[in-house]
């Protein structure tokens, strides 16, 4: 039966082929700019690790200042980063799996090689617990351990990108990298990574490729090896003038993001000792302002520190009213056809088609209509991502960010059936009311 | 005007029209908001920073050198640096300068009048730069008067500084008085600055933000052992010329260094690419969306003269003029048009409180609204012509050829 209701649709739609071309092109056009959004959309806002990104959190205290609201954060909010000090207060904690501090550092890179020129880069800061906690995938060799973090070893681990720039790809674990004046000993080099949005690290770099190099966090205390602090940072109060390491650790200077896996269970606890440590500093005379302390989960701070940008919602919606505009036209288009075949149905009627076999073959036409728009919508939507892709800002969203993946299928099919289905019901309702009798007194 | 006739003509095909009506209706909901936000977004991108932006060259530098850990010898090379850079020919001003205007970063202070209590703080952005600040950038001195080399600290450390504040931020601290000679507390009342001359406007790092153009200039030669920048100001039609010469000048006067060099115009484009990129989109969306409705006006304008045929031949038998025919068509969309509008006025400013709030902006304004309705107008007339003309030439004998 639905095979027959098939062939009639086929049948109908390629009688007229321009007004079927202009309905899937109406279907095609309106299915693919939301497509091309949504998609986009999806990219920003997907979870980045869905194994454990319900076990992982960020972790803010707040050290600011009881006279000033900062304008980069919501009202109420501890500042988005927390203090070199206080990222040592908190990694005292046992009661988490992993925990690390997240910030980046500027290098030069003195490759060893004659023909590449020292060249600028930007280093990952974080502890040994950094790669097991966000399951970073190695290629050669492994992390650092504690005890590396502890005595500040120069030990590096490579991204992919930068073992292929300097030992062209080969396993480099155990030889030597300069960044700055110091010789750094690789113990590891990444497997492809690109986690997106880049979690651990939204405030500097949400949709950038990871950092080039990895060290153990600490080694930042030394002043003069040739890594400088890099990104965001907000601070207040006196600032000790020309004291490297007394801005580090007594400045309310706030640049480091720190994260911690917790089992379930140990959450509450968590959040206690984090109000234990901040009540251990105000008896110092910090932390003015009353307990404002978060320990957040992933996804909710992906949404805190607004990774999917509200002009991509808002986007989004006017590309869904986009559609209705499209269905609408669509609606007036298939009821002119079908009423303008009035003659054919009344006859079918007549020889005893019943209403709901004549709704049904109509509703089967419009779904075709929407499957064949729907097809050509894909496409449209993928050369539409491929045009974001291209002009979309490089520096938050470099090339190679967005294109069309499964989503895009699945969306594109879903919106032409609906599409389809939506604009189809009133011309098939319509079709299916026409009396027998006056069609054929009129034939 | 035959409007009566018209309408009950309208109410003999009540769904055409209410689609049209509807079609319509979400389509000025749509263009209304779309017009709102896409000019929201080039103002931004428009907005007079102050600066000599067309003529104004960015120049950022990258050092490796060893020697570079120690200040006497930047602050040494900074002013070779400076001195190179301006005897390049074509070459009208350089300053060294930290952050780069409009390079989308920067850094800020709290500053309050000396002595005020610390709910007066005010926050805002701060620049560090020589003397040569004001005729590089071409900003507009309104009074006190320019940063000289005395004002340069000579050392590091905490200490007095004399500073340039722009308008906004005089106007925030010190509202109906001179800020001349006024001192400013930036967290140490110990060392508070003094403002000696005041700017009418300079802008944010940032791009943006409530801190527009409440800024703080502070003298020094501003340099870090990994990082040095520079602004040069090119003799108007010199830019080109110059651009290609700077990177050769730095190396010969010192070359363990990256040195990346841009127009201030292409610094901006990278601050403000997000308000580019939606203004795009949205502009995108629009045209589609006005050529999508005005296919739909004319499909159903096309399809109802079609159904019309007889009709059409009998009032010309009649002796309906061709003009007559033409504006019945053209009346009838108009209605259409003011009842879908009338419609989507509402829908456009309940999705604007919607927008508005995703987009930082973008609100619906009443000359905005009207410029938008006549377009949709517009639009509906030109895509009802075609049809209509076809309908007004359509013969009186068709009348009474058909039956």
């Amino acid at each position: 039966m639905f095979l027959y209701y098939l062939r009639l649709a086929a049948k109908s739609a390629l009688a007229t082929p321009g007004l079927t071309a202009l309905t899937v092109g109406a279907i095609a056009l309106g299915v693919a700019i939301p497509t091309a959004l949504l998609s986009v959309r999806q990219v920003v806002a997907q979870d980045p690790i869905p194994a454990k990104s319900d076990r992982l959190y960020n972790v803010r205290v707040d050290n600011w200042d009881p006279n000033s609201e900062f304008f980069d954060i919501r009202p109420g909010d501890p500042p988005k980063h927390i203090a070199y000090r206080d990222m040592h207060g908190l990694m005292a904690s046992d009661l988490p799996r992993y925990r690390s501090g997240v910030a980046s550092a500027q290098t030069f890179v003195f490759p060893e090689s004659e023909t590449l020129r020292p060249y600028p880069a930007l280093v990952q800061l974080c502890h040994a617990d950094f790669f097991p906690m966000f399951d970073v995938p190695f290629r050669h060799g492994n992390g650092w351990n504690r005890a590396a973090d502890e005595a500040q070893e120069r030990v590096v681990v490579l991204s992919q990108a930068s073992n292929q720039k300097l030992f062209g790809g080969r396993n480099s674990v155990g030889e030597r990298v300069r960044l700055g004046s110091e010789s750094y000993t690789v113990v590891g080099v990444l497997d492809r990574y690109r986690p997106t949005p880049q979690y651990y690290d939204v405030i500097n770099n949400a949709m950038g490729e990871v950092r080039e190099f990895f060290v153990p966090f600490d080694l930042i205390r030394n002043e003069g090896i040739g890594l400088a602090q890099s990104g965001d940072t907000d601070g207040w109060g006196e600032f000790p003038q020309n004291d490297y390491l007394a801005i580090l650790d007594s400045a309310e200077f706030n640049w480091i993001q720190f994260w911690v896996e917790l089992d379930p269970g140990r959450v509450e606890d968590y959040r206690s000792f984090v109000d234990d440590y901040t009540r251990s500093q105000k008896a110092l005379g910090r932390f003015p302002k009353p307990l404002n302390n978060r320990v957040t989960p992933l996804m909710e701070w992906l949404r805190v520190r607004e990774v999917v940008p509200p002009a991509v919602n808002g986007l989004v919606i006017l590309s869904v009213l986009f559609l209705v505009v499209c269905c609408l036209n669509l609606t007036g288009l298939l009821l002119g056809k079908f009423l303008a075949r009035s003659g054919v149905l009344g006859v079918h009627r007549a020889l005893g088609a019943p209403r709901s076999s004549i709704f049904l073959q109509r509703l089967v036409e419009c779904e075709l209509v929407g499957l064949a728009g729907g097809l050509v919508g894909l496409g449209l939507a993928a050369l539409s991502l491929q045009w974001i892709d291209k002009l979309a800002p490089d520096g938050p969203v470099p090339d190679g960010m967005f294109a069309a993946s499964g989503y895009t299928f699945v969306v594109a099919l879903a919106l032409a059936l609906v599409a389809g289905l939506v604009s189809g019901l009133y011309p098939a309702w319509r079709a299916c009311r026409i009396p027998p009798a006056m069609q054929l007194k009129l034939q | 005007m035959e409007i009566g006739p018209i309408f009950r003509a309208m109410t003999r095909n009540r769904t055409k029209v209410a689609l049209l009506v509807l079609e319509i209706a979400v389509t000025t909901a749509i263009v209304l908001n779309c017009l709102a936000l896409i000019l929201d977004q080039r103002a931004r991108i428009g907005r007079d920073s102050g600066l000599d932006e067309a003529n104004l060259i960015s120049v950022t530098i990258r050092p490796w050198g060893a020697d570079y850990a120690d200040d006497a010898f930047r602050a040494d090379l900074v002013r070779r640096d400076v001195a190179a850079l301006e005897a390049v020919p074509g070459v009208a001003a350089a300053a060294a300068i930290r952050p780069t205007p409009l390079q989308g970063g920067g850094s800020s202070s709290q500053f309050k009048p000396l002595g005020a209590p610390d709910t007066a703080k005010v926050r805002s952005p701060v620049y560090t730069a020589d003397p040569n600040v004001l005729a590089t950038l071409g900003l507009e001195l309104v009074e006190g008067r320019a940063l000289e080399e005395r004002d340069v600290p000579v050392e590091s450390g905490p200490q007095i500084l004399n500073c340039l504040v722009t308008r906004d931020f005089a106007d925030a601290l010190f509202p109906g008085e001179s800020p001349i000679g006024k001192l400013i507390d930036s967290g140490s009342e110990e060392y508070p600055d003094v403002i000696v001359g005041v700017v009418a406007r300079m802008v944010t790092p940032y791009g943006g933000g409530p801190m527009e153009s409440r800024i703080v200039i502070y003298p020094g030669r501003p340099s870090a052992q990994n990082a040095m920048s520079y602004l040069v100001r090119a003799e108007p039609g010199e830019r080109e010329r110059v651009f290609g010469a700077l990177d050769p000048a730095l190396v010969a006067t010192q070359s363990e260094r990256q040195v990346t060099v841009r127009t201030l115009e292409e610094v901006k484009a990278g601050g403000y690419s997000l308000n580019v990129f939606l203004s795009k989109v949205l502009a995108i969306l629009m045209v589609l969306l006005l050529g999508v409705t005005a296919l739909g006006i004319f499909g159903t304008t096309s399809f109802s003269v079609t159904q019309r045929t007889k009709q059409i031949g009998t009032r010309r038998a009649l002796g309906a003029a061709r003009g007559e025919i033409l504006r019945h068509f053209l009346v009838e969309n108009s209605l259409i048009a003011a009842m879908g509008m009338a419609l989507g006025l509402a829908g456009a400013f309940a999705l604007n409180v919607l927008l508005v709030t995703q987009f930082e902006g973008g609100k619906l304004s009443p000359a905005l609204t009207l410029a938008g309705v006549l377009l949709i107008w517009a639009i509906g007339v030109v895509a009802t012509v075609a049809p209509a003309r076809r309908a007004s030439r359509l013969s009186p004998a068709i009348a009474t050829r058909t039956i």
